[in-house]
């Protein structure tokens, strides 16, 4: 089923589960097939989830959409990176090859891209799990002739997320633990901050997405270079449509005080100045 | 044996005629529009909207869920744009679509829901009024009207004089006895009551031992709710004469029919929008299916039919 409003294509479609591969303790990938989905969808969207008929868990679960999966240059399908965290996300990991699950997607504002220009370095920062929607937009920045800079950021070398699906498209991200099991030692926006120095004038923008804490810390770093920072946030979230309203975070108004805005709708991803922390 | 013709599923609420007796739920389906990149909102029977208000109002800090089980609950704090911006901006792209929309209304004080009427009175393509006199989430207003018999009453009269559309009136389960507030709301002039609204409740993560929510309480609705929900539609339609609009938890054809049975005259989805985003159209076709089935001509029949003896 789906209608075409104000050139928005959702798709709300039963989907059968074409692979699921632990990738690292606690985290999988899931593949689902769907050109309707795959076609329709930008980086930095999202989908919702009903991982199980039943009641409990009741609500579907929001993951962005981490791959697109390509047979003969026609977008096919997409994969869903994700980490096990709970009852729902432990029952997703339990879905084999041929199980089905409702689907409800593309959602929500991805990543702007269409004002970035030649001459522009995309910078990519991911953290965790935070990762897994970054890919994505790797692909289609080298689809349009970009080539950004990424840096990756994990609690240790068994977390870091998507390393060799980087690599495999060309790229050498800037690896950081913070137990210093693989690259350097530290946080990832430590990375980023001593990348920034080093490349003082550089016309860049940033788009990140990974814990609250570390997002806080790049839109700050971002603003100091006088750069743009583009921030996917997380939030619990029930419809996914902008109509229940649960999923607001707060953000600065144009003039003066704050608005709620919605982070299925407005968002996922925010400007970095207009998020109050 | 089947019926040679389709069974009807029109209903008719005390002056609000519906195509069919699905209707979605205030909050879950915002202005409608969100939903309508799924279907056709013209083949449901009705769209309540979000709770408006005669200010556009903030609502309350995040967050604002929290799943519970075979439920969730929600402080949202009646987060809305306002009647002259959803007359301005919604309404228009709305009447497109033929189905009956249905505005709530809330307010703080009497006068706020009496301007509401008033205004919606004055649009066009606004089939009926929900008042609201039951939301949890904001302390004045909302359910401090809903709470006390005689207060609904004076409001709901208020209301009542100065629009000409069908009201429905949607009742707070939080309460001692609903049957009071329903005769009330009834007495004072309501076409329909819409209940039940969500239950107070709240949720705390033991791993920070803070509340789950920022409001700390909420209105906890989903399945969880349905049979309490059932009940009070049960018990008020024995003592109401005027029809009652069912809602709390309904999830399936086998829910429509249940709440049909126990004497309301249409339901309304809320919650299951959220995690069956399709539920409205598919229950219209289902419901006929099982009037088929079952070879009954008109849902009607279903209204008040649970067997007793």
């Amino acid at each position: 089923m789906g209608f075409q409003l104000l050139e928005k294509k959702i798709y709300h479609l039963s989907l059968s589960v074409q692979k699921q591969k632990s990738v690292a303790p606690g985290y999988w990938v899931l593949s689902l097939q769907s050109p309707q989905i795959s076609s329709a969808a930008a980086p930095g969207q999202f989908v919702l989830l009903k991982i199980d008929k039943n009641f409990d868990p009741l609500l579907p679960r929001a993951m962005s959409i981490h791959s697109i999966i390509r047979a003969d240059n026609y977008r096919i399908g997409f994969t869903i990176l994700y980490k096990v965290v709970g009852k729902g996300t432990r029952l997703l990991s339990e879905k084999r090859s041929g199980e089905s699950l409702a689907v409800l997607g593309p959602l929500g504002t991805g990543f702007k891209l269409s004002h970035i220009a030649s001459g522009y370095e995309p910078i990519i920062v991911g953290g965790g799990i935070g990762i897994a929607p970054l890919l994505f937009l790797a692909q289609e920045l080298m689809e349009r002739s970009y080539t950004p800079t990424v840096f990756l950021g994990a609690n240790s070398q068994e977390e870091l997320l998507a390393l060799d699906e980087f690599e495999s498209l060309g790229f050498t991200p800037k690896v950081s633990t913070e137990d210093g099991s693989k690259g350097v030692k530290g946080m990832v926006t430590d990375l980023l901050g001593s990348y920034l120095e080093d490349s003082k004038g550089l016309q860049a923008e940033i788009f990140a997405c990974g814990p609250a804490p570390m997002l806080e810390k790049a839109a700050s770093l971002a603003k100091s270079y006088k750069l743009n920072s583009q921030l996917s946030l997380e939030q619990r979230m029930a419809c996914g449509l902008g109509a229940c309203l649960g999923c607001v975070v707060k953000i600065k108004n144009k003039n003066s005080g704050h608005s709620y805005q919605r982070v299925c709708t407005e968002g996922p991803v925010f400007n970095g100045e207009d998020i109050i922390w | 044996m089947v019926a040679s013709s389709s069974p009807s599923l029109s209903v008719e609420l005390n002056g609000l005629k519906l195509k069919n007796p699905i209707i979605a739920a205030s909050g879950t389906f915002g202005y409608g529009l969100e939903y309508a990149p799924l279907g056709d909102l013209g083949k449901l029977g009705g769209i309540v909207t979000k709770g408006l208000s005669m200010w556009e109002e903030k609502g309350n800090p995040p967050p604002r869920i929290c799943e519970t089980p075979a439920g969730m609950l929600n402080s949202i704090g009646l987060d809305n744009i306002g009647i002259e911006n959803f007359i301005t901006e919604k309404l228009p792209q709305l009447i497109r679509y033929d189905t009956a929309f249905i505005v709530n209304i809330w307010g703080r004080e009497t006068d706020d829901y009496i301007k509401a009427a008033e205004r919606l009175d004055e649009a066009k393509g606004i089939a009926a009024l929900e008042v609201n006199i039951s939301c949890p989430n904001i302390k004045k207003g909302g359910i401090t009207f809903g709470t006390d018999p005689s207060v609904t009453f004076k409001l709901v009269q208020a209301v009542r004089k100065r629009t000409a559309l069908p009201l429905l009136v949607k009742l707070t389960p939080n309460v001692t006895d609903i049957i009071l507030i329903a005769r009330s709301a009834e007495d004072a002039g309501a076409n329909a009551l819409s209940l039940i609204n969500t239950l107070l409740g709240m949720e705390i993560d033991v791993s920070t031992r803070r509340p789950s929510l920022a409001n700390i309480t909420g209105g906890l609705s989903g399945p969880a709710i349905r049979p309490v929900a059932l009940q009070m539609v049960y018990q008020t339609a024995k003592k109401v004469n005027i029809p009652l609009v069912g809602v709390g938890g309904i999830s399936s054809v086998a829910d429509v029919i249940k709440f049909m049975l126990a004497g309301a005259s249409a339901v309304q989805i809320g919650t299951a929008n959220f995690f069956d985003p399709t539920i409205c159209w598919r229950l219209v076709d289902e419901l006929e299916e099982y009037l088929r089935n079952d070879n009954i001509s008109d849902v009607n029949q279903l209204v008040g039919a649970m067997r007793e003896e």
